[in-house]
């Protein structure tokens, strides 16, 4: 059993959730998004990220503009849609019910 | 020294060093094929451009102006390989393509249309030997593999995107990939010993065959540069031999041309196309393929990949295309020209004296006093500042006449590429014969003006002459008589001459054809000899020997 790939797996579910998560408080860019998953060591490699940011954009759960930088290239923030919000909602209390549940069981 | 390279990503300039600038080309590429069947893949691809653009700016605050090979790794390894994407993101099916080769033209590698260049890719054997096996095929098939080549050249799509160049590379099925996949297969077997519990037998095995297959792989590549060498070494030696071969004949043949005169040398050909144009076209269409033997051998050997430029090698083929064009329409004029051939008879009448012996006798009628060009047989004459050209091909044959005259039928020919023009320079031939007291005297030379051109001029004179009377052939005639008069002694051409003959049955019979066969002998008894003439009606034989010497003579009646 490859338990590195369970890991994965187990990132995998929660990686969208938490991206919802991080922009529902105030616009981000994706940096700044990278910075809080890293932190939370739910990345191991940034590429992840940007397709999952797509296909949020894509489902509509979020949006983003344009900003230039003064230090870097032009930033693109994201912003979470009313449809993200419901969403995240849904999604914050599937999460709640699985963690009591895990935890549970792990008891 | 190293090389930089600048680049824009994401709007922001950036120095890259060589390296590093084909790493992040190579990685963006395989991204590229990645993403390539996932929706919004330019927007993702924009964003981790984005993304690198923004490490790389974190390196330029920190002084570094160029980035480096490290630098592009270490954000590399941030932003995780291709292989970490698809892990994580449910991009399985599209791994696919970076596995699968596809066969593409490569026309980054291209002679003609990168056909070869792509195969190389798909069997993952240099282009060079696929481009030698098309060569071989080419002379071996007489051609046929041009159109199967063109059936390629239109089937195989052509590799335009970086995702198709990397479809088209892929990961060859090369000498180490199988080497690798034995291995594996090896190891395989060595761990279902290794299950048995026979451990160490099992590795032993597993070394041992490691060790056969490498020494074996070794023998192979070593075979293979071998070869190469060789081959490239047979084509450079042959190529700059029949380069240097061509040189030295233009070079004979010009000192050999320019002893003959112009107006010959024009003769011949329809248009007068000057002879250096002639002979450089000639040069070019023979040399240019040597030209590109010789580039191909050189590559073999050099491993370089280009001896002579893209731009070199379409002149040249350009120049090759067209003086190929030029011969073809070339023979095809000329041979047009020679197609239709027309004949003109003429024929004149004499009494004949019947007691008389005719005489045949040479006219020269190029007169001594005026300017001559010669060569070889050919002779060119200008008169009143007309030119003229003599030629000799007259045929001069005998056979008997149906009454009592003397009949000689002229057939003067000529070739022409229409009946007309042909009909024209027959009769455009002068020839001149008179029949007096016995004796004809023939014009050696015909002659033609030469505008009228070297177009198989020649002259058939028929001589009838009736039964019983007498000719003689005078040895001048030798080199005129025809092949197939019919005479007794079955003598041909020259033979014929110098005799004296009589018309009998509808063949000449020879009058003063005595010929003798012998056979001699000497040894220490002395010498012996027998002499016969033909038909054996007479022999005479000598002995010469201690009695002395004895002569016998026998005579047959016939």
């Amino acid at each position: 059993m490859n338990i590195d790939n369970t890991k994965a797996q187990m990132r995998k579910g929660i990686l969208e959730l938490c991206i919802l998560a991080t922009i529902s408080q105030k616009p981000q860019y994706s940096s700044e998004i990278l910075t809080q998953l890293k932190a939370a060591k739910l990345l191991v490699v940034e590429g992840t990220l940007y397709p999952l940011l797509t296909r949020l954009k894509n489902a509509k759960l979020l949006e983003y503009h344009w900003e230039e930088s003064n230090s870097g290239p032009p930033r693109k923030y994201f912003k979470i849609t009313a449809k993200g919000k419901e969403t995240l909602k849904e999604l914050t209390l599937s999460w709640e019910n699985l963690a009591n549940a895990v935890q549970e069981i792990l008891d | 020294m190293n090389k930089t390279i600048n680049i824009h990503l994401a709007k922001m300039p950036f120095t890259l060093d060589e390296k590093a600038y084909y790493r992040l080309k190579k990685y963006l590429d395989q991204l590229n094929v990645l993403f390539e069947k996932t929706e919004g893949k330019e927007e993702i691809l924009e964003d981790i451009e984005v993304r690198i653009a923004e490490l790389f700016a974190e390196h330029k605050q920190q002084k570094e102006e160029i980035i480096t090979d490290e630098i592009v790794r270490a954000v590399i390894d941030t932003l995780g390989a291709p292989e970490e994407f698809v892990d994580e993101t449910e991009q399985e099916k599209n791994a696919q393509p970076l596995r699968t080769r596809k066969l593409y033209r490569d026309t980054d590698d291209r002679f003609i249309g990168g056909v070869a260049g792509g195969m190389s890719h798909y069997f993952g054997i240099e282009s060079v030997w696929i481009r030698l096996l098309f060569l071989l095929l080419l002379f071996s098939s007489i051609g046929g593999i041009v159109f199967i080549y063109i059936l390629l050249w239109i089937l195989i799509p052509e590799a335009v995107t970086t995702a198709d160049k990397l479809k088209m590379r892929g990961e060859p099925v090369n000498v180490g990939n199988i080497k690798k996949k034995i291995k594996e297969e090896l190891d395989q077997v060595s761990d279902t010993v290794k299950g048995v519990d026979y451990e160490n037998l099992g590795d032993k095995v597993k070394e041992k065959s490691k060790t056969i297959f490498d020494l074996g792989l070794k023998g192979l590549n070593i075979m293979l540069k071998l070869i190469r060498v060789v081959v490239g070494v047979l084509l450079i030696f042959w190529s700059s031999m029949s380069i240097i071969a061509l040189i030295i004949s233009v070079f004979i043949g010009t000192i050999f041309t320019s002893f003959i005169p112009h107006e010959l040398l024009t003769q011949s050909t329809t248009y007068d196309i000057p002879l250096p144009i002639l002979i450089t076209t000639i040069v070019l269409l023979a040399g240019i393929p040597f030209v590109f033997l010789f580039s191909l051998g050189s590559r073999l050997l050099s491993y370089r990949k280009n001896i002579m430029g893209r731009s070199t090698q379409l002149f040249l083929g350009g120049i090759w295309f067209v003086a190929l064009l030029a011969i073809i329409t070339l023979a095809i004029i000329e041979s047009e020209s020679k197609a239709i051939t027309f004949e003109t008879r003429n024929q004149q009448s004499w009494a004949s004296q019947p007691q008389d012996t005719l005489r045949l006798q040479r006219n020269n009628p190029i007169e001594a006093a005026v300017t001559t060009t010669y060569f070889n047989d050919e002779r060119i004459i200008t008169k009143d500042g007309q030119q003229f050209r003599f030629g000799d091909r007259i045929r001069l044959n005998i056979v008997q006449n149906t009454n009592d005259s003397i009949q000689l039928v002229t057939i003067k020919s000529a070739k022409a590429w229409s009946q007309d023009k042909a009909q024209f320079r027959a009769e455009n031939i002068e020839h001149e014969v008179d029949f007096y007291d016995g004796t004809f005297l023939i014009d050696q030379y015909w002659r033609t003006a030469l505008e009228n051109k070297s177009a198989g001029q020649k002259i058939k004179l028929r001589l009838k002459i009736p039964e019983g009377k007498y000719v003689w052939i005078d040895d001048e005639w030798a080199k005129y008589l025809d092949r197939k008069i019919p005479n007794d002694q079955n003598y041909s051409r020259y033979n014929l001459a110098g005799h004296l003959w009589k018309m009998e049955d509808k063949q000449l019979v020879c009058h003063d054809c005595e010929h003798f066969e012998g056979a001699a002998k000497i040894d220490e008894n002395g010498v012996e000899m027998d002499i016969k003439n033909r038909g054996n009606t007479k022999s005479i034989h000598v002995n010469l020997n201690e009695d002395g010497l004895q002569i016998t003579t026998e005579e047959k009646e016939k």
